[in-house]
């Protein structure tokens, strides 16, 4: 097995490079999570968003527009001094700030004058409050018509309850995608930039002349060398891997090894870990030089990591780029990923994208092994 | 002086990875930028909804007749059908409908978890309830009214959106600050290749200038120059590329963006010859730290993930201070969203000095050298 620890060994010298991008991706997904949790929940659920609100009207209008604000958010009244808004603005210490003009009051709400609204850059947090304010405004605008004075108005529109909301569970964690999945969400980008470095630098080792010579001179067939080295390539993909479940597993303890899909979620990681060690192959047999590895791998598996739907969801791409994604393997995968977040219960149709999933996974692997191949036996005929 | 300098230049632009990392790769990660986030938030797509009708009271009613225009309305917020209630259920769990309105006496609304598209829906019920709970107190007190109401246009639009500064900011530029922040910090790997023609111990290149007579800090300084020119020109493509191939606002004064460029590739190129200068580190550990103080550092000031400067801002305020990354894309914030002039010099300035403290250093470091055996 001289050609097997070779390749072991080679990959060893490279744990540095490993650990480098196991933070990264772990610092990553787990500031994702960080993220998406506060996001959601701000966003859309909890109505409550932290809003600055400039009176530069000082009416009873104004104020009442405020006091109404006030029972929904956090409102703060803020002094009529832009740098400073501006200052705390760009801290994120408001989600949206709401001026009120001068005059406002005065217009009798036809509309000529509006209430100025301004949102923090990225947090759509704003539309919300924007149709919150002009249906009220609206409102107070009908019962201002009917005779009603700004304080009955109010008091009128106060007294709506709540719309009744509710929520159908599908998931099995009442809409919110779990923690761990968001560590599978990540996983085709370290697997694509770990394995595609670690077997490209290998085989730019292998490939030096005297290497090649020597290893030709041996006793040990070119079909078992062959063997071993896939047989390496296997042991350091799926160690790998390994490393991956068990951190979800330290990490998220019940949430995952109770779920549901446990089992789906594991196969899609290992058949995408086969399709970066493919892709690791493909690398391996054109690559000449250590510098070259990194140049094509970084951007390889950033360019597939984007355009998969690792980085951003698939359903935030523009409708052109998510059919050129279909010919991304990685695209496969945050399908079968997604469909397993979404739905914990899986039905015929849900199992049927699974599947296929993962089964176009496969076929990418077979495909990219077989150009491997075909290029490295071109490369023999050259010499 | 020309003389060094032109072979400082053959030499860099020799060094293929050099100008793929400072050059290719800022702008390649622009580019799927712009493919994945470009689109972000044009339009909100068609939501399909189920309706199920549970009774034909006068609330049920007007609720079919309110989500039917909306239906109908130009903007195309959503597609309604009606089914019975199991075959809704079906189809929200198979997510081909985004949410299901029951219309009764009082009207529901089931979604599958928190969405665009269920707070959408959620907004439109909330729209319909106060309306419907108006007309009711406008029938039940001033019955009178009610004609004039009804003929009222139904809503006049009272809100805008503005800047503070009345400049309209789209959320993913932020990231496209933060790639020229990155951009600016990959100076550093012409910093690298430059600093090894000056150390003897690194490349043969370097051994060879060790015993030449030049002065060293005539070295230093040309060398210093090339980078820096090489590397201002590779921000300025991804300016140009940034501003008008990918079509993104970068503000309108243009002088005091391409300072900030300028600014920004120096700090880049300085850093990169003080980590080269190092002389005890090996040079793979030179790589490593530089990128983490590149890329780590752009990380913080929101590469990433937007908003963790912010998150910064609020735990350890001095980072953004000290953070090159954050500083520069503080200053493209400033020209693009906030017209802030003495923001603006502050950045500038904070940059300079640390350009100058930089480079500074590293000549510190070349300049007494000696060299046991070489």
């Amino acid at each position: 097995m001289t050609v097997f620890k070779g390749y072991l060994a080679i990959a060893n010298k490279k744990r540095g490079y490993i650990i480098m991008y196991m933070i990264i991706f772990m610092s990553i997904s787990f500031a994702l999570q960080f993220a998406n949790k506060s996001n959601s929940s701000k966003m859309y659920s909890a109505t409550s968003l932290d809003i600055g609100v400039v009176d530069r009207d000082n009416s009873e209008l104004s104020e009442e527009v405020i006091n109404y604000m006030k029972t929904i958010h956090n409102v703060n009244e803020l002094e009529d001094d832009i740098s400073v808004i501006q200052e705390e603005m760009y801290y994120g210490k408001y989600d949206v700030v709401v001026q009120i003009p001068e005059g406002f009051a005065a217009d009798e709400v036809s509309g000529d004058i509006k209430l100025e609204i301004t949102g923090q850059p990225g947090n759509y947090g704003y539309i919300y409050v924007k149709q919150q304010l002009n249906n009220m405004i609206n409102l107070y605008r009908k019962y201002s018509m009917a005779g009603y004075s700004i304080k009955e108005s109010f008091d009128k529109i106060s007294e709506q309850e709540d719309s009744k909301v509710e929520l159908v569970d599908i998931n099995g964690n009442g809409g919110k995608v779990k923690d761990f999945v968001y560590l599978f969400q990540f996983f085709p980008y370290v697997s694509v930039a770990i394995l595609c470095y670690i077997l490209g630098m290998i085989f730019v080792v292998f490939k030096k002349r005297d290497i090649k010579n020597r290893l030709n001179a041996s006793a040990i067939s070119v079909k078992r060398q062959f063997i071993e080295s896939i047989l390496a390539f296997i042991v350091i993909g799926t160690l790998l891997w390994l490393v991956v479940m068990l951190i979800s597993l330290i990490v998220y303890r019940q949430e995952f090894y109770s779920d549901n899909n446990l089992g789906y979620y594991m196969l899609n990681s290992y058949v995408e870990m086969l399709v970066s060690l493919a892709i690791a192959f493909v690398i391996g047999v054109l690559v000449k030089g250590e510098n070259l590895v990194n140049v094509i791998v970084t951007p390889l598996s950033l360019a597939s990591s984007f355009l998969g739907g690792v980085f951003v969801p698939l359903s935030m791409l523009a409708e052109g780029v998510r059919k050129v994604a279909h010919f991304i393997p990685s695209y496969w995968y945050s399908e079968v990923n997604n469909t397993l977040a979404d739905f914990s219960n899986l039905s015929a149709e849900n199992l049927k994208t699974v599947w296929s999933g993962i089964g176009i996974q496969l076929i990418f692997v077979v495909f990219f092994i077989s150009i491997a191949l075909a290029v490295n036996a071109y490369q023999k005929q050259e010499r | 002086m020309f003389h060094l300098m032109k072979y400082c230049f053959l030499n860099i632009l020799r060094e293929k990875s050099v100008v793929f990392w400072s050059m290719l790769f800022p702008i390649l990660l622009g580019t799927l930028f712009y493919v994945s986030f470009g689109h972000m938030g044009d339009e909100i797509e068609t939501i399909n909804v189920a309706v199920v009708k549970e009774d034909d009271s006068d609330m049920s009613k007007a609720f079919d007749e309110y989500i039917k225009a909306v239906e109908e309305d130009d903007s195309e917020i959503i597609a309604i059908q009606e089914m019975s209630d199991k075959e809704a259920m079906k189809k929200i769990k198979s997510k081909e409908v985004g949410g299901v309105f029951y219309c009764a006496e009082e009207i529901r609304l089931a979604v599958a978890g928190n969405s665009v598209e269920s707070s959408v829906l959620e907004s439109l019920l909330d729209t319909f309830n106060s309306q419907s709970h108006m007309y009711q107190e406008i029938i039940k007190e001033h019955p009178e009214k009610l004609q004039e109401i009804m003929q009222d246009e139904a809503i006049i639009e009272l809100t805008e959106e503005t800047t503070l500064t009345g400049k309209k900011v789209d959320g993913i530029v932020q990231y496209f600050y933060s790639l020229i922040a990155m951009g600016c910090m990959f100076g550093c790997f012409i910093g690298l290749q430059v600093s090894k023609y000056l150390n003897a111990n690194i490349e043969e290149v370097g051994i060879r200038r060790a015993i030449t007579p030049t002065h060293k800090l005539k070295q230093i300084l040309s060398d210093t120059i090339v980078a820096f020119v090489i590397h201002y020109f590779n921000i300025v493509v991804l300016l140009l590329y940034i501003q008008f191939i990918l079509g993104i606002d970068l503000g309108d004064n243009v002088v005091r963006l391409y300072l900030i460029g300028a600014v920004g590739s120096l700090i880049g190129v300085s850093m990169g010859i003080f980590i080269g200068s190092i002389s005890k580190v090996g040079e793979e550990a030179k790589v490593g730290i530089m990128l983490a103080v590149s890329l780590g550092g752009s990380f913080l000031a929101g590469l990433m993930i937007s908003g963790t400067k912010a998150v910064v801002e609020q735990h350890c305020p001095i980072l953004n201070k000290i953070n090159p990354a954050a500083v520069i894309s503080d200053a493209v914030y400033c020209l693009g969203v906030y017209d802030d002039s003495g923001r603006y010099v502050m950045d500038m300035c904070i940059l300079l000095v640390m350009s100058v403290l930089l480079s500074a250093a590293a000549f510190m470091m070349t300049r007494r050298v000696r060299y046991d055996s070489i």
